[in-house]
């Protein structure tokens, strides 16, 4: 049985790739049919093959370190620092007494040197602030190698020192981000009224109104706080966090497409039809208008990558039964609607 | 993985005649994170994975008057740094031991209830049943899974036969579902979930 077996785990290898020849096809959907076992066993390593994340996924080698370390080590074969070292073999045959004063000059100039760049570093530790303007989205990365994608209108301020002992960023608007870990330094986002804390995660940040804030979270966990509270809630992933009346409440995510701005993704599954409609007005800032209140209740499931206004109504028409006309900055949908 | 552009052949044909030094820089720019993320997938250890990566390009610039730009050069460095790996690997006949970044992970909950489960800890077990893997069926199995490389490919890269891989990647199979069988209920539904939302 044992051999026998493993020719269909090879058959499965084969799948996996799409390397079968037609007859192989057959003979491993017929070993798939003959028993809920194998079936089972199928569907598993389907999932397994498809699913499995890549353990490299969140390592990001640092080029330019590399490249540095690189360079030096092809350089020192080179020889390019041998005439360093023969200076030093040198001897002086004669000391005079000028060469002794300009070195004592020398470390003098140099002791200046160093105070006045200490104090200018003391006294600069300025700020960093990264700004969008309108219709601007933009990625930016932190020095911990973190990532930050701000959407329009939006700001993102941190220090000079990000990154030495701690790492703290203050935000206006909204951002997404992915967050790298540091030697378990934490990660903070301040906005006007609240505090979040991370180590490693990805998530995304709406303060535009900073009466409401909220926080859906992607992966990793998540504390939420208002600014000057000290009980947090803490996010996983799937989870929302908004801030109401100084209130926190934690909720599923409910917009699917909360970081559309950020990956151009729109998801909709089986979504109401005005809900599809808002979505389209907030992501493509137009104005869809629905003329009969029963088409409200149609239910669409699709998903579009880069989306285009058109393209979208394009295809809502031919899986719905719907059709739209276009009126300047409007489009209006028409048809007989969905119980 | 192994085709290699015109165009980019074309390129580098052109730098290594100007300039010896920006040819290799060029290579090390476009082909540097790649290479440690596959490497990395193999010796599941970042400092060794770059060390690794370093060696392959350091002994293609010791040997870069004969290296022939007709062969694809990109498959020359995965070729390179799968056997460079593999040799690190046996040299070091330590088990490979998942680095600091998915060991953490383990550490911040290790009551697996089947409530509990969650996508990281799922990930983490993943990843533990691929690095208890064999080496050499965790390299065709990474390479083949994500480095996108066809059966053939891998084969040439490694210096084996086809049938040879087909069986490494069964194998794989194999033990990747003896071990992950306990949580594959919620890889299903917890990953459903997840591309669904994401």
């Amino acid at each position: 049985m044992g051999s026998s077996k493993n020719g269909y785990w090879d058959l499965m290898a084969r799948y996996l790739k799409g390397n079968l020849s037609e007859q192989e096809k057959n003979m491993l959907s017929q070993w798939v049919a003959d028993h809920p076992d194998n079936k089972e066993t199928f569907t598993q390593i389907r999932k397994i093959w498809e699913k499995v994340p890549n353990p490299a996924e969140s390592y990001h080698p640092d080029v330019a370190k590399g490249w540095k370390s690189f360079k030096f080590r092809i350089d020192s074969e080179q020889g390019l620092y041998d005439d360093e070292v023969k200076v030093k073999e040198i001897k002086p045959n004669k000391t005079s007494l000028w060469p002794l004063l300009m070195r004592i000059a020398a470390v003098f100039i140099m002791l200046a040197g160093v105070i006045y760049f200490v104090n200018n570093w003391l006294a600069q530790q300025d700020e960093i602030r990264w700004v969008t303007r309108q219709n601007e989205t933009k990625l930016y990365h932190l020095p911990d190698s973190s990532q930050v994608w701000l959407n329009e209108h939006s700001e993102l301020a941190y220090s000079e020192d990000f990154n030495v002992n701690n790492r703290v960023v203050f935000l206006k608007g909204e951002g997404f981000f992915e967050v790298q870990k540091a030697e378990g330094k934490r990660f903070t986002v301040y906005t006007e009224t609240t505090k979040t804390e991370v180590i490693g995660t990805a998530f995304n940040i709406n303060a535009y109104d900073n009466e409401q804030v909220n926080i859906q979270v992607v992966h990793g966990k998540v504390a939420f706080s208002l600014k000057n509270a000290d009980n947090s809630v803490f996010l996983e992933p799937g989870a929302e966090g908004i801030i109401q009346n100084d209130q926190t409440v934690v909720q599923t995510i409910e917009n699917l497409n909360f970081r559309a701005w950020q990956n151009k993704q729109l998801v909709f599954n089986n979504t109401r039809l005005d809900l599809v409609a808002k979505t389209l007005e907030d992501y493509f800032d137009v104005q869809v208008h629905i003329n009969n209140p029963a088409l409200a209740n149609c239910r669409y499931t699709a998903t579009f990558d880069h989306p285009d206004i058109n393209e979208i109504l394009n295809i809502l028409t031919i899986t719905g039964n719907l059709s739209y006309d276009k009126q300047g900055n409007q489009f209006i949908l028409n048809g007989q609607g969905c119980d | 993985m192994v085709e290699q552009s015109q165009e980019l052949l074309e390129k580098l044909r052109q730098l290594k005649n100007s300039d010896e030094e920006k040819f290799i820089e060029f290579l090390f720019k476009l082909f540097y994170a790649p290479l440690c993320k596959a490497v990395y997938n193999i010796v599941f250890d970042r400092d060794a994975a770059e060390d690794i990566v370093q060696d392959v390009f350091v002994k293609v610039w010791h040997k870069r008057d004969r290296l022939d730009l007709s062969q694809s050069v990109k498959a020359y460095l995965y070729r390179s740094a799968f056997n460079t790996a593999l040799n690190y690997l046996e040299k070091n006949k330590k088990k490979v031991m998942l680095d600091d970044v998915l060991l953490s992970r383990t550490n911040q909950s290790s009551n697996l209830t089947e409530e509990s489960l969650n996508y990281q800890e799922i990930e983490q077990k993943i990843s533990e049943a691929i690095a208890q893997l064999p080496p050499r069926c965790r390299a065709v199995f990474t390479m083949s899974r994500f480095e996108e490389m066809s059966y053939q490919e891998i084969a040439q890269t490694l210096g084996i036969s086809v049938k040879a891989v087909e069986k490494q990647i069964s194998k794989a199979l194999q033990q990747l579902r003896k071990r992950l069988r306990v949580y594959i209920k919620h890889l299903i539904s917890f990953l459903f979930l997840f591309f669904n939302i994401f």
